[in-house]
């Protein structure tokens, strides 16, 4: 049956440009649903405009809330792409081949969350122009000087490793210069992930290590094991447990929405059991922190554990973050059935990953909420319209680096064998 | 950053942390332009990767 | 106790003698050109580089007690801690190892501990507006500029033409006056002679109408602070934290020196008590 469209001109046919051996929806449909992401982009970019014309007083950061809802979404983001470092060593370095069929996806992941998170950060300082003093007069006994060290030299390294992957593509891998690089680069590829898992273990344990080392703020303050506290550990082990998981949860989210079966389920549930084992051995240690932070270390600054959990950061807090996203997802990714089943898995990881936000989002405001001085109060704080439009850059370009990607990079090299009818 | 900025000091911790740093950047680039190199010379060695090939 | 032959300037505040009037932070906004922002209701963006706080002993009518805590910049120095009793730490002899909570961790060297006055420093033109500072710091001494202050026409001519003012974007901070400080030794170096103990005092000290301020080098046994830090009655806020403060307050009602710091003992009683007012 003829309908009315079938009738336009077929000006745009972009058919050889998808991997090969796959088929996608029609170039029309594409661009309608890719107005999503440009609709995200342009809520933020009227929030970006406003906050660098008319300055930060756009947000509802303040003298004690000096970081907001963009630090604890850079925290996250940068926690749940660790799945491009970490998947990377496994399987360039440790040998684990079969993660491969995942790798593209967890790098290209990475690269989203990675550029998000600098981005933001560029309008979350008073003086972006003056963003490169950081390199230039860098303190070297500061940890948010190692973070930026690392994070822009990890951007660098995602780059290069994403690169085969859109050189790979069907029509640009025809040219001769461009097939030769790529292949050349695909030998090479354990060099970039040796520095880039390098690179990633400092800076994921640097971000812990900015709020270990405020030994004046005893919410934040743990004891150091050499220069670092145990933050730093704690931070890194944190990340690489939820990066797989978070990598394999856009997998399924995107399985879902194209009705296609990306990797197979192997895969998958390989990426959980590595998750799972990672997030036991990272909550057993947080657990002994926790215990230790909280009668030890806390008494002996005069303060006592219930004086640091106030509503609306309750110790409801506690049990969320230790209990209902930290043991239940250990438990729920250890158990074969549990990985067997997609929706379990899919809930566990979820789990885990939202207890890692929680985990940063804890760090962040919780410590900035709570007063030193026993004469202080107690504040709470909510973004703006203007934070929100700030944080959802990475949703946005995220969605609209993914969509292009997924369309026209072989990201999957699993879905033609998938998918055949 | 680099030693002749004024703050530069020959410390410990300045040499550890940018002995470090450039040490990386310095594999990452100098294999990038290993790659390219290496891609030049195939290329007119007639030794060709490509969707076609 | 001291490294030798080093300066170490501090302040002693009477808080017996604090009145709670703000003269203090006035004069320390005239002297340093700390601006009026659009909406000076928004407490917690004002930027005051002296905060006067006040508290009371948290008991009814007609027990009720108040006073007023001062609160400038403390220009922590770090350190280990000194023998049980004693008031103030041990300086660590390798003077790279100023551990100051927000010097630490500035990413830019925006602020930096000067070894020879023991004055932190504040370089507002350096200073990149990461804010991490601001997080470090446990007494809320550090100022985040949220806007640009709307100097209305004509008040410029009335600036301090020694401190720079501040842009949006920069953090700034309580500086013991130091322009003041480089004021007094150039003219030390012309007319010769050293800079003498009244040569240098800051704006608060100078302010402050009951003289419950005092100002000096705190090594110094000739200058006063160096003898009022030894009394029984001196205390700094915040001491189980070990920043070492060069801030002394000075108090013989004992629920005002329990107020500078945490006790687990009282950790339900200080929460009550804590009024939770500023001036």
């Amino acid at each position: 049956m003829r309908r009315w469209f079938d009738d336009l001109p077929k000006y745009a046919d972009d058919s050889s440009w998808w991997p090969k051996g796959t088929t996608r929806c029609r170039p029309e449909v594409f661009l309608f649903w890719l107005g999503l992401p440009l609709t995200i982009m342009a809520y933020f970019g009227v929030s970006a405009f406003l906050v660098l014309f008319k300055g930060l007083n756009q947000t509802n950061m303040n003298d004690y809330f000096a970081f907001g809802v963009w630090i604890v979404v850079d925290l996250a983001v940068i926690a749940l792409g660790a799945g491009a470092f970490f998947t990377s060593f496994l399987n360039y370095i440790i040998g684990k081949t079969e993660l491969k069929p995942i790798v593209n996806a967890a790098v290209l992941i990475g690269f989203i969350c990675y550029t998000g998170a600098i981005l933001m950060l560029g309008i979350d300082i008073g003086q972006p122009i003056r963003g490169w003093f950081g390199f230039w007069h860098a303190n070297v006994h500061s940890m948010l000087t190692e973070v930026m060290f690392c994070i822009t030299t990890y951007a660098i390294v995602l780059c290069i490793e994403l690169l085969p992957s859109v050189l790979d593509n069907r029509r640009i891998g025809k040219v001769p210069e461009f097939g030769t690089f790529s292949h050349n680069l695909h030998t090479i590829m354990i060099v970039f992930a040796a520095a880039g898992t390098f690179l990633s273990f400092f800076h994921q344990g640097s971000l812990g290590g900015m709020f270990g080392v405020l030994y004046a703020r005893p919410f934040a303050f743990r004891g150091h094991l050499g220069i670092w506290p145990m933050t730093f550990f704690l931070f890194v082990m944190s990340a690489i447990a939820a990066g797989p998981s978070f990598t394999t949860l856009i997998v399924m989210i995107t399985e879902k929405i194209t009705a296609k079966r990306l990797t197979s389920h192997k895969v998958k549930m390989l990426m959980g059991k590595i998750s799972g084992w990672l997030l036991l051995v990272y909550m057993v240690c947080k657990s002994v922190d926790t215990l230790y932070w909280a009668f030890i270390y806390l008494p002996s600054k005069g303060l006592s554990v219930g004086q640091m959990y106030q509503m609306p950061y309750g110790s409801w807090l506690v049990w969320a973050e230790l209990g209902l996203f930290g043991w239940l997802p250990v438990v729920m990714l250890l158990t074969p059935r549990v990985r067997e089943s997609y929706g379990l898995l899919f809930l566990a990881m979820l789990l885990n990953c939202i207890g890692v936000t929680l985990n940063r989002f804890i760090f962040t405001i919780q410590s900035l909420a709570l007063p030193v001085m026993p004469f202080e109060k107690f504040i709470s704080y909510l973004p703006t319209w203007q934070e929100w439009g700030v944080a959802s850059l990475v949703l946005g370009h995220g969605l609209l680096i993914f969509m292009l990607a997924y369309r026209y990079l072989p990201i999957f090299p699993q879905e033609p064998e998938l998918n055949q009818r | 950053m680099l030693p002749f900025v004024f703050e530069w000091q020959w410390d410990i911790g300045h040499i550890v942390f940018f002995g470090l740093f450039f040490g990386v950047v310095s594999v990452v680039f100098g294999v990038l332009g290993l790659t390219i190199l290496k891609t030049i010379l195939d290329l007119w060695s007639g030794k060709i990767h490509s969707a076609d090939h | 106790m001291w490294r030798k032959n080093q300066v170490r300037y501090g302040m002693v505040i009477d808080v017996d003698k604090c009145t709670g009037c703000g003269a203090c932070a006035v004069a320390c906004m005239s002297e340093n050109n700390v601006g009026v922002l659009p909406d000076e209701t928004d407490k917690i963006r004002s930027i005051t580089w002296l905060r006067v706080y006040q508290i009371d002993n948290g008991k009814p009518f007609p027990d009720t007690e108040v006073a007023f805590f001062p609160r400038p910049c403390m220009h922590c120095q770090g350190g280990t801690s000194g023998a049980p009793g004693q008031a103030f730490f041990q300086e660590d002899t390798d003077p790279q190892e100023a551990h100051t909570p927000c010097v630490s961790v500035c990413p830019a060297i925006a602020t930096d501990y000067d070894d020879a006055t023991g004055i932190v420093s504040q370089i507002p033109t350096r200073c990149i507006g990461c804010r991490y500072c601001v997080a470090a710091c446990p007494y809320h001494a550090r100022y985040f500029n949220w806007y640009d202050v709307p100097w209305p026409q004509g008040t410029p001519r009335g600036l301090s033409p020694f401190v720079s003012p501040r842009m949006r974007g920069v953090v700034e901070k309580c500086t013991f006056c130091y322009a003041r400080l480089q004021r007094a030794k150039n003219k030390a170096f012309v007319g010769g002679g050293k800079v003498g103990e009244m040569d240098y005092q800051t704006a608060c000290t100078e302010a402050c109408p009951s003289g419950a301020i005092t100002f000096g080098q705190l090594q110094n046994p000739a200058h006063k602070v160096h003898k009022l830090i030894q009394s029984e009655f001196a205390f700094r806020l915040l001491e189980k934290l070990g920043t070492n403060p060069k801030v002394y307050y000075m108090s013989k009602r004992k629920w005002v020196r329990m107020m500078a710091d945490n006790h687990l003992s009282q950790a339900k009683a200080t929460q009550a008590a804590a009024s939770g007012g500023h001036k």
